[in-house]
């Protein structure tokens, strides 16, 4: 196998994008979609050991009744952040880590249909992340939970740069969630090999695509939420003031918009992979493949219409109730007919109980858990005692932990192989399972209980006479437990199996999908030849061409994917596959400068306002507003009023303030500027790249 | 032969005939409307919310707005023609029709800040009360779109004349046309919803 | 490389999707928009009471989403295109649309909407009732 690069031509020669690029650089400018996939999945694990240190504090801070382990306002700090790491730092992009690896795998596909977008989307997930953390250190991490109502979040409530670290923060991620999911619509539709109909996909792609329809329909409900409140705070403009007509309720209305097919984007993809699993571990197909692909469909188009059953208690009226709790009642339906085809795969097969079926197992029944909790919150009148309770944490930790997480853990064991080449240790498989499993209902299952106590959210302590002190030691114990399962993953990932893992060759699961059909680890161009897709599983019908005959759909007439020819034409010039490029991360970090610009920028209106008697006595003095600054920097190191007595301490923190809001959109405006230059030099970027040519003699053994 | 396609290709073609790019202009358009549903409807649910003046009927200039979406209107025309041309390989008359879609761009968004100079001077700030809240975010928004627009229509401009804009490429065109329709349509859409329902209902 | 036919895209265009329409029909098309632009202007001026405010609507709604339907169905190619791509956009529009009629008929009416400024100022404004003087307005509480 040799390589002939593509040659370039001048400033983008000089950026030497065209041949394979190696180490850091590699890293940095690669538009491999693999690459990409594992940059998500271990940037989303490294969240997921912040989001669940945060979560060991709220329950060692809940373990017995009025500790003081953190003072409210860090305790708000930590459940804030906990809630917006776990959903938009870890379980979303871990599944995005899925798309991107398996995606174009499953499909027959040498990368997806925008590799730099593909890479500009996880920078800007990255530099998204970091400036949501970076928070921290300013002490002033998101706290307002992350719904983020107002009027709380208003500037006359909130006057640190909390929400905007949060609000500027979720905008970066959106941008990245969004150029993904256009990137996996246009891949999915548009870069099948031949052969393989839109029935014939594997249904982890098939919950990709609806999850990406998500994305790219809610996501911008939030944007312009998170615009109105961003302008209400910095700008003093209306939009939730109550004082001018404004109504907070609009808010919640927005969030939840997006917000409740959000938590649909973060179920999908790990129902696709349950979907994966069973039948590979109960050796047969998926009972009813196409009920379960339309249910998902369903269950996606359904979730817009649902979204006030997460304002049950806000006072909207009976008819608006009524009409949201029937629509949620009926979304249940889809969702139950896949757990049927579940079970129904699952009746008469040869089960292996294996990590990646275990925890699969653990899916359904603790998914189907949260789902019966679901179905009491969305009778309104039940949800009148239930909102804002542990109830309702109890219920969503069901679904999201014990349905998504236990979904993309068992991803993880399941795809592991592929990704490195070698296996999980199975025994440490089995011991984190049993730990997650028995720490997670032991944490979460006594919630019920709690909530229907009256224990309510987001409380920082409760005093012992509630009577909540042993089930709240309780959840403590199953927490802790939980780490437990999450220390087996990690070392088992990150060290002995990734080193002395057993090496797993192509198909170590004796699996169905055309990605065991490649090397573990797949080489960079993913198919030697792009394979002819001739029916549903085809891997399995590859290994098994007895079965091909049953199948009512031949190879002759594949209908909608391809040109349908039956050779396979070899390119002269070897595959193509494209250099790594610096635009997707340049422009990302002049976007992320451009948020960080932003986020200092906040509160600016309402600053100026509250200093602005200070500025017009100065003006009248005869001091500009840079002379302002620097007296106002001597008033506040010598805690001393000025000589022309302008200025007082806390005005001149104000004026000082008000300076680095300035600043901050002077950073804005650079940084937005060097985004949008990179932007153009990456469209005016060359295709370039280089050639991968097989030798004869692996031709002929084709 | 179709899989084996070049990445990163302007030459791009999928399995279903289509080219990627047009894919995901379409799926970008869709979730554009999203994108402008929300404000709209932010726009209508405080309709006669306003604690304060002024308000848009005290405000509003009607001549003024027709004449600007009549500009708008034009420029997409313009816009189907230069498409038209490039398709053709009549690479002056794609110059010529491009400019003048950006040239017409550019008096709306002339018309839009005239506009919204008139409107500050009446005493409609974004902080005044909600329709000024409402009316510049949405607005404002719509306007960003053009402007973006007419910096896309301009780079393909000059790009042509480096070689860049052919009747190979005119995919490139047509992404642009598609973009600039879409704030078209919006637009059709806040003019009647914004400005003429105000005076019937 | 690739077939020279496979770079030329308008000609797919033409196998695939059908007809490229002419410049002629462009033209006619933008004159069309022009002339319903105007109308709806126009539908303003003649005199607004209970019956035609009903007509008003119903006839500005009609124009524009006809102004919309043109613009996407024949300036965007959509009519000519594969139906995926109306798909596509579709599911974008009937969204969005539902959601913001949803959200409209959810959050509450205004309860003593602001007059403008040169009409009688009055207190309270029950459905039905006038507020002007000399001339018919509907009132907001709707």
């Amino acid at each position: 196998m040799h390589i002939e690069p593509v040659k370039e031509k001048g400033f983008y020669d000089f950026l030497g994008r065209q041949v394979e690029p190696k180490g850091l650089v590699g890293w940095l400018t690669t538009v491999d979609h693999k690459r990409i996939g594992i940059l998500y999945a271990v940037t989303a694990l490294l969240w997921f050991l912040v989001g669940g240190i945060e979560a060991l504090a709220i329950r060692s801070q809940l373990a017995v009744a009025n500790q003081r382990l953190y003072s409210a306002e860090t305790y708000n700090q930590l459940f804030t952040m906990h809630g917006t790491t776990m959903i938009f730092l870890v379980v979303m992009p871990l599944a995005a880590g899925f798309f991107n690896y398996m995606v174009p795998l499953m499909i027959g596909a040498r990368d997806v249909a925008f590799p730099r977008l593909n890479a500009f989307s996880y920078w800007m997930f990255l530099f998204g992340s970091l400036l949501i953390n970076a928070s921290w250190l300013f002490g002033a991490a998101p706290n307002g939970s992350w719904v983020g109502y107002p009027p709380l979040s208003l500037f006359q409530y909130s006057q640190g740069h909390n929400y905007d670290f949060w609000l500027i923060g979720l905008q970066i991620l959106g941008i990245a969630s969004v150029a993904a999911s256009l990137n996996f619509i246009t891949t999915i539709i548009n870069m099948r090999a031949p052969g393989m109909t839109m029935m014939r996909l594997p249904v982890f792609v098939w919950m990709t695509f609806v999850t990406n329809f998500l994305v790219v329909l809610a996501f911008p409900v939030i944007t312009i939420a998170l615009a109105e409140l961003m302008f209400d705070r910095t700008y003093a403009t209306n939009f939730f003031n109550p004082m001018k007509g404004g109504l907070p309720i609009w808010w919640q209305h927005l969030f939840w918009v997006f917000g409740h097919p959000e938590v649909y984007i973060l179920i999908l993809p790990p129902m696709g992979i349950v979907s994966e699993v069973l039948p590979v571990f109960s050796r047969r197909p998926l009972f009813g493949y196409p009920l379960v692909v339309g249910s998902g469909i369903a269950i996606g188009f359904m979730g817009f219409t649902v979204w006030a059953h997460h304002m049950f208690a806000s006072g909207m009226g009976n008819i608006a109730n009524a009409a949201f709790a029937l629509t949620t009642m009926t979304i249940a339906v889809p969702t139950g007919v896949k757990i049927i085809n579940w079970v129904g795969t699952l009746w008469k097969g040869q089960i292996r109980m294996r990590a990646p079926m275990l925890f699969a197992l653990g899916f359904i029944y603790q998914f189907m858990m949260g789902g019966f909790s679901g179905l009491m919150h969305a009778n309104a009148a039940h949800d009148a005692q239930q909102h804002d309770t542990y109830f309702i944490v109890a219920h969503f930790h069901y679904v999201l932990i014990g349905g998504a997480l236990f979904g993309l853990w068992a991803g993880i064991y399941y795809w592991f192989p592929k990704i490195t080449g070698r296996m999980l240790n199975e025994g440490r498989g089995h011991a984190a399972f049993w730990f997650l499993f028995i720490g997670f209902n032991t944490t979460f299952f006594p919630m019920h209980w709690l909530g229907l106590n009256g224990m309510p959210r987001r409380i920082y302590s409760y005093s012992h006479a509630q009577g909540w002190d042993d089930l709240n030691f309780l959840c403590t114990c199953g927490a802790f437990t939980m780490a437990v399962a999450v220390l087996l993953l990690f070392t088992d990932m990150f060290w002995f199996s990734l080193k002395n893992g057993k090496v797993a060759g192509p198909d170590p699961w004796d699996a169905r999908t055309l990605e065991w059909s490649i090397p573990s680890p797949p080489p960079v161009y993913n198919f030697d030849e792009i394979p002819q897709v001739k029916a549903l599983d085809d891997f399995w019908m590859t290994k098994h061409p007895e079965l091909l005959h049953h199948e009512p759909e031949e190879a002759t007439h594949a209908a909608g994917a391809g040109h349908g020819e039956g050779h396979v034409h070899h390119d002269d010039h070897g595959i193509h596959m494209p250099g790594g490029s610096w635009f997707p991360m340049f422009a990302s970090a002049g976007f992320a400068l451009g948020g960080w610009g932003l986020v200092h920028s906040g509160g600016m209106y309402h600053v100026k306002e509250s200093v602005q008697s200070a500025i017009d006595a100065a003006t009248k003095a005869g001091v500009d507003w840079d002379h302002l600054v620097v007296l106002a920097k001597q008033v506040v190191s010598t805690k001393a009023a000025d000589a022309q007595n302008l200025l007082s301490v806390t005005s001149a923190e104000t004026v000082l303030k008000l300076e680095s809001c300035y600043t901050g959109v002077k950073t804005a405006i650079v940084g937005g500027i060097l985004g949008v230059l990179g932007i153009f030099l990456w469209a005016l970027e060359p295709i370039g790249g280089y050639y991968i040519h097989k030798n004869e003699e692996e031709h002929a053994h084709e | 032969m179709s899989s084996e396609v070049l990445l990163d290709n302007p030459h791009e073609m999928g399995c279903t005939g289509m080219p990627h790019r047009k894919i995901l202009m379409w799926a970008f358009l869709a979730s554009d409307c999203m994108f402008f549903g929300s404000l709209i409807s932010t726009y209508l649910v405080y309709r006669g919310h306003s604690t304060t003046h002024p308000l848009p009927e005290d405000i509003f200039d009607i001549p003024l707005t027709s004449t600007s979406s009549f500009v708008l209107l034009l420029s997409s025309w313009l816009m189907v023609l230069a498409l038209s041309a490039v398709q053709k390989g009549k690479l002056w008359e794609f110059r010529l029709w491009t400019l003048g879609v950006a040239f017409f761009g550019s008096i709306f968004l002339g018309f839009q800040v005239y506009e919204f100079t008139h409107f500050i001077h009446g005493g409609l700030t974004l902080k005044q009360n909600l329709f000024g809240s409402t009316f510049f975010v949405l607005t404002g928004t719509h306007g960003c779109h053009v402007a973006i627009g007419v910096l896309w229509l301009m780079s393909l401009f000059f790009y042509s004349f480096i070689g860049g804009v052919t009747k190979e490429r005119s995919l490139d065109v047509e992404i642009a046309g598609l973009y600039w329709h879409f704030v078209d349509i919006v637009w059709i859409v806040i003019f009647t919803a914004v400005y003429l329902l105000e005076y019937i209902i | 490389m690739q077939h020279a036919s496979d770079l030329d895209f308008e000609h797919e265009g033409h196998k695939s999707g059908g007809g490229h329409p002419s410049v002629l029909f462009y033209n006619i098309i933008a004159i069309s928009l022009f002339v319903v632009t105007a109308l709806e202007v126009a539908i303003l001026y003649p005199p607004l009471n209970e019956f035609s405010m009903f007509l008003k609507v119903s006839v500005l709604v009609a124009l524009s989403v006809g102004k919309f339907a043109i613009v996407v169905a024949f300036f965007m190619h959509l009519f000519f295109d594969a139906p995926l791509l109306t798909f596509l956009f579709a599911t974008g529009m009937v969204i969005g649309t539902g959601t913001v009629v949803a959200l409209i008929n959810v959050m509450p009416a205004a309860e003593h909407p602001l007059q403008p400024i040169g009409k009688p100022k009055v207190d309270l404004v029950m459905p039905g009732e006038h507020t002007y003087i000399d001339e018919w307005r509907p009132s907001r509480t709707v």
